[in-house]
């Protein structure tokens, strides 16, 4: 039977599902995290210890282990693991992302000194340093902007600005939640970037040997036009013509290209604009939080099945998604404060269409609106016959939940 | 006659899992759950449904069959197939578990000592660790039931901690327990790892 390493970090949301795919796929199974396992001892074969936030000190470790215990696919696919796993497998031998690529993606500055250097769509950037005067003159490209953090994730300090005033206020929050958040720095400096107009969609994808298979393409029909922008409704298929939606998938192809990503998950999100599509982020990751639950292949097969199946070597053509529409809303944070609980669940679920709601939230976590955001506090799933149906019935469950607060 | 017995599929919420149930008794009032091919030497019905391939692990209640399967063959085939065991099982007139099988296992309240031996002297010292405890709630037939708590509750690895390291302990020691059943309600858990880290 063959061993899959999974690296999974201890903050994932991704845990239950990784698991039930790797006994789907009937593997002897390896964890490894960035903290000891309290139960190791139990399983020595069953744990690894590894550093992610220095992935080349990864290698060591697993070489070791695999002495032992020798490794046949690895599959790590949150953004804090993604250049640890691409180091990893290459040590292994297995099929793997440059960890170079991988770096270069996960840096939002470096990644868009590349794509604009190979001539891919993506928004007008300037790199800027907190400290300095510059931090907050108005870009050469005007009004309205974007500033951005260069390595969060979710719309994290994501903030659009209007006017030189507006850039003075959102330059200084976003040094804030930088200087607070674990692993970032106020030394990386942040991006400022055009603001691109139009609808956004997201894509999920898989590249083998450098092709990208177009598994999902996403609508995200709630206007995304600022000043935050903060996730709520994916939605599949898309509701853009066929012809779009190739453009869009090209783009993205274009775009890992250009990255030199060959291996593995892709998440993407572009606008759509008269002129085309515009890469807004590229990622060699699955989609995030639990929101991979909306996604069904072939007879069932969950996103974590073909990824893990890829891993292994299966290089069999790919399932296609399900016919049915689908969509999974990331619960806003309105108003932030200590969770008390979340009322309306039950009610929630018995929306038409409404397959289940989670609550990921517990109960004394402080939740925070955007753009200091996270996490979000539950995720909503619905199916239908159409997109149109999926996104009421995303609506009228949401409309049935409460976050109730400490402090009112 | 077993071209009339009805049998129904339900899918569980572990996509893994699927329950059948059957419209006569297939072993009543009793149940017995079978984690491998090898455990089920002594039951006709089990054996022949560890045949199919990717089945992993059965449970037998009364009239229903819940199924474990790995692998990649769909439910609806692996359905098909486990139809086909159950009324090629009921033609032979066999019983579902040999009778002598239920004095393989030890009494309930063994059981339920050594499960508890082995929480408290290889998972719980070592759990505590981390501000977490594994409580034994309970052993019915040869399932066990537990229940995370203190930092494991609700804590984003506590699957694993459960799968890859709870699970193999008791299950090595006491290769006769069958399903170990989490019991904890995660969702009102006051640890849980996919809080964000700030400085």
């Amino acid at each position: 039977m063959p061993r899959l390493l999974l690296m999974l970090p201890t903050r994932t949301y991704r845990t239950p599902a990784l698991l039930a795919a790797a006994a789907r796929c009937g593997v002897e199974l390896t964890v490894a995290s960035e903290e000891d396992s309290s139960v190791a001892h139990l399983n020595p074969a069953g744990f690894l210890t590894l550093p992610f936030s220095s992935p080349d000190a990864c290698a060591g470790p697993v070489r070791e282990f695999h002495e032992d215990y020798p490794i046949d696919a690895v599959v790590g696919i949150d953004d804090t693991v993604v250049e640890a796993t691409a180091v990893v497998a290459r040590e292994l031998g297995l099929p793997h992302n440059n960890p170079a690529a991988v770096a270069v993606a996960g840096d939002k500055r470096r990644a868009r000194e590349q794509l604009s250097a190979d001539g891919v769509a993506c928004p007008g950037f300037e790199w800027r340093r907190f400290e300095g005067p510059e931090r907050a003159t108005t870009p050469v490209f005007g009004f309205p902007a974007v500033v951005k953090p260069l390595s969060l994730s979710a719309s994290r300090g994501v903030i659009r600005v209007d006017d030189p005033a507006e850039m003075m206020e959102a330059v200084s929050r976003l040094e804030s939640i930088v200087a607070g958040e674990s692993g970032s720095s106020i030394e990386e400096g942040f991006l400022v970037e055009s603001f691109v107009s139009g609808p956004e969609v997201a894509i999920e994808g898989l590249l083998r040997d450098g092709q990208l298979e177009v598994l999902a393409v996403f609508d995200k029909p709630e206007p995304l036009e600022g000043p935050y922008f903060e996730e709520t409704i994916y939605l599949t298929p898309s509701r853009l013509s066929a012809e779009c939606q190739e453009e869009v998938g090209e783009m993205c192809r274009e775009a890992c290209a250009s990255l030199g990503l060959t291996e593995g998950a892709v998440h993407a999100e572009l606008r759509v604009t008269e002129s085309g599509p515009v890469v807004i982020e590229i990622n060699p990751r699955a989609i995030g939080g639990l929101c991979s639950d909306v996604l069904r292949f072939g007879t069932g097969l969950r996103l974590e099945d073909i990824l893990l199946h890829h891993a292994l070597g299966d290089r069999a053509p790919l399932p296609e998604r399900v016919e049915s529409a689908a969509g999974v809303m990331m619960l806003p944070v309105e108003k932030g404060g200590t969770l008390l609980r979340v009322d309306g669940v039950e009610m929630a679920e018995e929306v038409a269409g409404v397959e289940r709601v989670a609550i990921t939230a517990h109960p004394g976590q402080q939740l925070l609106p955007w753009p200091e955001g996270g996490p979000y506090p539950g995720f909503v799933f619905a199916r239908g016959e159409t997109a149109d149906e999926v996104e009421r019935a995303l609506h009228t469950a949401h409309r049935e939940l409460t976050l109730v607060f400490k402090d009112g | 006659m077993t071209d009339d017995v009805k049998i129904s599929g339900e899918p569980m919420n572990v996509p893994t899992m699927c329950r059948f149930t059957v419209d006569r008794p297939l072993y009543p009032d009793q149940s017995f759950h079978f984690g491998s091919s090898e455990a089920a030497e002594m039951s006709p019905l089990a054996k022949r449904l560890f045949a199919i391939e990717g089945v992993a692990a059965v449970l037998i209640t009364d009239n229903r069959l819940t199924v474990t399967k790995h692998g990649p063959t769909p439910w609806p085939e692996v359905g098909q197939q486990v139809g086909a065991a159950i009324r090629e099982h009921l033609a032979t007139g066999e019983p579902a578990v040999e009778a002598s099988l239920r004095e393989t296992i030890p009494p309930v309240d063994v059981l339920r000592d050594r499960v508890q031996g082995i929480l408290d002297r290889e998972v719980n010292p070592s759990v505590a660790s981390h501000g977490g405890v594994v409580r034994l709630l309970d052993v019915q037939e040869n399932m066990v039931y537990v229940q995370m708590g203190g930092g494991c509750q609700g804590c984003g690895m506590a699957d694993v901690t459960l799968k890859q390291g709870v699970e193999i302990a008791i299950r090595s020691e006491i290769p006769q327990v069958g399903e170990i059943m989490d019991t904890t309600d995660h969702a009102s858990g006051n640890n849980p790892y996919y809080a964000p880290s700030k400085k």
